[in-house]
């Protein structure tokens, strides 16, 4: 989903990595459980939500970078 | 000895014949292949990785790769976010940046042809509320999934 959202906004990037391959990508982010996904360095979360989860932790995470 | 089977090769040849709409470009930053790369700087992905794009992007005359040089461009790498490799960036009809890191095996290679569908296409299957609030964003957002092959 998070390439999806990079694909209809210019204000996103979207970064899919397969860590077995950096472990220092695993250690920084001290993943347990896979998927796992990070938000502006701030917002965190595991495994698959539904779309409109996925919004709320991506709007919370813009809206911090901005001090709002 | 090919990547892909020949029956996931015909059906992704008859899959990117019907979806695909505007050509995409597969930049991939990987290592200088070199019999004078030493053991511990090797990037054991990125033929591999390198191999799989190419069988991929001759299934279909919309599909290119662009291979660079992580090391000989580092500043072009770096400017794009590029700090580990393989990388692929996604070039198309997207209003963002899709990249993705490692090797895409297994589930991951879903993503892989997923994102180049999307890429070629430049819509989704998004809902209309998330496509209005991803226009109402406050400011840039980064995403990164991290995954594993199994």
């Amino acid at each position: 989903m998070a390439h999806q959202l990079a694909v209809e906004s210019p204000h996103v990037t979207a970064d899919v990595i397969e860590v077995s391959e950096f472990p220092e990508i695993l250690q920084r982010y001290h993943v347990r459980g896979v998927p796992k996904t990070i938000i502006n360095e701030r917002v965190t979360f595991e495994g698959a939500l539904p779309e409109a989860a996925v919004l709320a932790r991506v709007v919370e995470a813009a809206a911090a970078g901005t001090g709002l | 000895m090919p990547l892909l089977r020949d029956a996931d090769r015909r059906e992704l040849e008859t899959l990117f014949a019907r979806q695909l709409e505007h050509p995409v470009t597969l930049r991939f930053y990987t290592q200088r292949e070199s019999p004078l790369v030493l053991p511990a700087q090797e990037c054991q992905t990125c033929r591999e990785t390198g191999e799989l794009l190419a069988e991929i992007a001759a299934l279909s005359p919309k599909l290119s790769v662009e291979r660079h040089d992580f090391v000989a461009e580092a500043e072009q790498a770096r400017q794009l976010g590029v700090d580990h490799i393989p990388a692929i960036l996604f070039e198309g009809q997207a209003r963002g940046r899709l990249r993705y890191f490692g090797v895409p095996a297994g589930y991951e290679f879903a993503v892989l042809i997923g994102a180049i569908l999307d890429v070629s296409r430049g819509t989704t299957e998004l809902a209309p509320a998330t496509r209005q609030q991803l226009a109402a964003l406050p400011g840039p957002v980064h995403l990164k999934v991290l995954v594993t092959p199994t």
